[in-house]
């Protein structure tokens, strides 16, 4: 498992993916740093900074919210699938190496990778527009909440794409796990434009289905709300409509996540234990 | 113990096509065994069950004397897989370096010189994958496949992309394991390269197993055509001798000699000879009609060349 593990953190490194990855984000990275620097702050105007500071930090966070799905997705697509396909898995499987470790040694590996990615992202921003702002962000404890839901986002996709590449083709995996983050994304703006401007259940139901279907959005809206709720800035939320978190997903939801991940690696286990090559 | 014991060994893949039924094969230590068959007979099917690669259906099978399913069963085990690459970014080395580890096995920089070497990659190892031929990646996969001495060698069309000095190296490399003691488990299709080395074969057709047995059985053994070149043969002693082949027929030159042909078995050559010696006949050459391992495939699988 060991072998595998490290076989594929040097496989990330050697494809250049990992390169090309960071390098971009690095590159977002400053270009969010000298956004802020360029729209500064007007002194004069009381409370500005406070809500300058919150949105920039709102876009800053959303652009993380779908570059890490994004990027889970990119790492973990090929997995399986490929080695499948190109035939190295052949060579790899007949030795005394238990299926169930080819999988758990993939996915603590790139796990790994997509972890330290969320992490640089997350705080790169959050850093970045504290930095320009100070401190708007709510507590640490706050702060951590929110890094752990992005964290869990990150292994969501990442975990799903495994299975996926466990089940169907790379590209057919790509397209079916990209379109469940969007749909869920889609379901959890309904929600909330639900919250803000229609009482029907309807709408409450469709982000509890997709929230079902992919956790990736409730998590992240759960962090947006560790970071921008009302404790922080009434109101501030509110500002932001569907994209916002006016209706927050509780504590359930990390519990959730957690058993989602869990569960996927055991279908992902499964499903390549079962599997002819 | 066997090197390999197959307990009616079935494979329907999803979709039902029966790729093996029922394979009962067994393969002694320290011999070369090879499985022979047409294009989709269910080689590489079988192969692949006995390295965990497909699940089988329906049997059970006891490698190196444990059950096949059992990662004991694969630490002795060297395999190399029909259609395969590894990653082209790897450099030759480490792909020995890390099935090594993969092995659990402990590989100087030395041992993996003198693996490539063996395989006829001789000063490749720091060359990567992505820059090998075909041929080069097949002597690599090879390579592999020996890599901590495994006791069993399981083979898939090993000589598939080689050229002829390869197929040359290559049965040298069959002999120097057999030697070693090592077993060959060896699927062709090319029968020349069994032809040369195998101790035993197996033919399978359409997932079914038609013939197991030795070589020289398989190239030697049942009923088949003889060719007997005679001299002094009488109308008498031809006669006497029609009544107990009566499927024979004799041509004469007209110079003193003849031709008998004669469909008998091996086993009756010596009678058939001291028959035609004790009236007086001279018997100057036997010579089976098939004589190659080509010509029995093609009679077992029903297509003979007559
Ligand atoms: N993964 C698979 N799914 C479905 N059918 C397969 C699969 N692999 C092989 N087959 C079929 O099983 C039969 C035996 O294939 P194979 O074992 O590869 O034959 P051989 O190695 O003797 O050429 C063929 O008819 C082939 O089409
Ligand atoms: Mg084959």
């Amino acid at each position: 498992m060991l072998t595998i593990m490290h076989q594929s953190l040097v496989e990330t490194m050697r494809k250049r993916l990992l390169v090309a990855a960071g390098g971009l984000t690095g590159l977002f990275l400053l270009l969010f740093f000298l956004f802020l620097r360029w729209v500064g702050t007007p002194a004069n105007i009381p409370g500005y900074t406070y809500i300058a500071g919150l949105t920039y930090l709102y876009l800053g966070l959303f652009a993380a919210y779908v570059m890490i799905a994004l990027f889970s997705v990119l790492i973990f697509v090929a997995t399986i699938s490929a080695e499948i396909d190109d035939g190295t898995l052949l060579a790899v499987l007949p030795r005394p190496i238990r299926r169930s470790h080819v999988i758990l040694g993939k996915w603590i590996g790139l796990s790994l990778v997509a972890m330290a990615y969320a992490t640089i992202l997350f705080f790169g921003i959050v850093f970045i527009d504290q930095a320009q702002y100070g401190a708007v962000a709510g507590n640490t404890a706050n702060l951590l909440a929110a890094y752990g839901d992005f964290l869990l986002e990150g292994l969501v996709v990442a975990t799903v794409t495994l299975l996926g590449s466990t089940l169907t083709s790379t590209m057919a995996n790509g397209i079916i796990v990209s379109s469940a983050v969007l749909i869920a994304f889609l379901g959890g703006a309904l929600e909330q434009l639900g919250a803000l401007t229609n009482p029907s259940p309807a709408f409450t139901v469709i982000g509890w289905v997709t929230g079902l279907l992919i956790p990736t959005d409730a998590l992240y809206r759960r962090a947006l709300f560790q970071l921008l709720g009302n404790h922080v800035y009434p109101g501030a939320i509110i500002g932001a409509g569907p994209f916002g978190a006016v209706r927050p997903p509780g504590e359930g939801m990390v519990f959730y996540g957690i058993l989602y991940i869990a569960g996927m690696l055991m279908l992902a286990i499964w499903s390549f234990g079962v599997r002819d090559l | 113990m066997k090197a390999i014991q197959t307990l009616g060994l079935t494979k329907v893949y999803p979709g039902g096509r029966k790729a093996c039924e029922a394979i009962h094969l067994s393969v002694n230590q320290g011999e070369i065994f090879g499985l022979l068959g047409p294009n989709g007979a269910g080689k590489s099917t079988l192969i692949k069950m006995l390295v965990g690669l497909v699940n089988p259906s329906a049997g059970s099978a006891r490698v190196l004397g444990f059950p096949f399913t059992e990662l004991a069963a694969r630490r002795q085990l060297g395999y190399l897989p029909e259609l395969f690459r590894y990653p082209p970014w790897l450099k030759a080395q480490e792909v020995l370096a890390f099935h090594a580890r993969l092995a659990g096995v402990e590989q100087s920089p030395d041992e993996r010189t003198a693996l490539l070497d063996r395989v006829g990659l001789h000063g490749r190892g720091s060359e990567r994958v992505r820059s090998f031929s075909k041929g080069l990646q097949q002597r690599l996969g090879l390579a592999v496949a020996l890599v901590g001495e495994p006791a069993l060698v399981l083979l898939d069309e090993p000589t598939s992309a080689l050229d002829p000095i390869g197929r040359y190296e290559v049965s040298l490399l069959l002999q120097e394991l057999r030697a070693q003691g090592t077993t060959v488990f060896l699927n062709s299709h090319l029968l020349s390269d069994v032809e040369k080395v195998c101790d035993s074969v197996a033919l399978i057709d359409g997932g079914r197993v038609l013939y197991q047995g030795s070589l020289k059985d398989a190239l030697y053994g049942g009923a088949r055509h003889h060719r007997v070149q005679v001299e002094n043969l009488t109308e008498t002693t031809w006669s006497t001798l029609h009544q107990s082949y009566p499927a024979a027929t004799v041509q004469w030159d007209g110079k003193g000699g003849a031709e008998i042909s004669v469909r008998i078995a091996r086993t009756g050559l010596p009678g058939l000879i001291a028959q035609l010696v004790a009236a007086g006949v001279r018997v100057y050459e036997v010579a089976p009609d098939h004589s190659s391992l080509e010509e029995w495939f093609l009679s077992r699988l029903g297509k003979d060349p007559q």
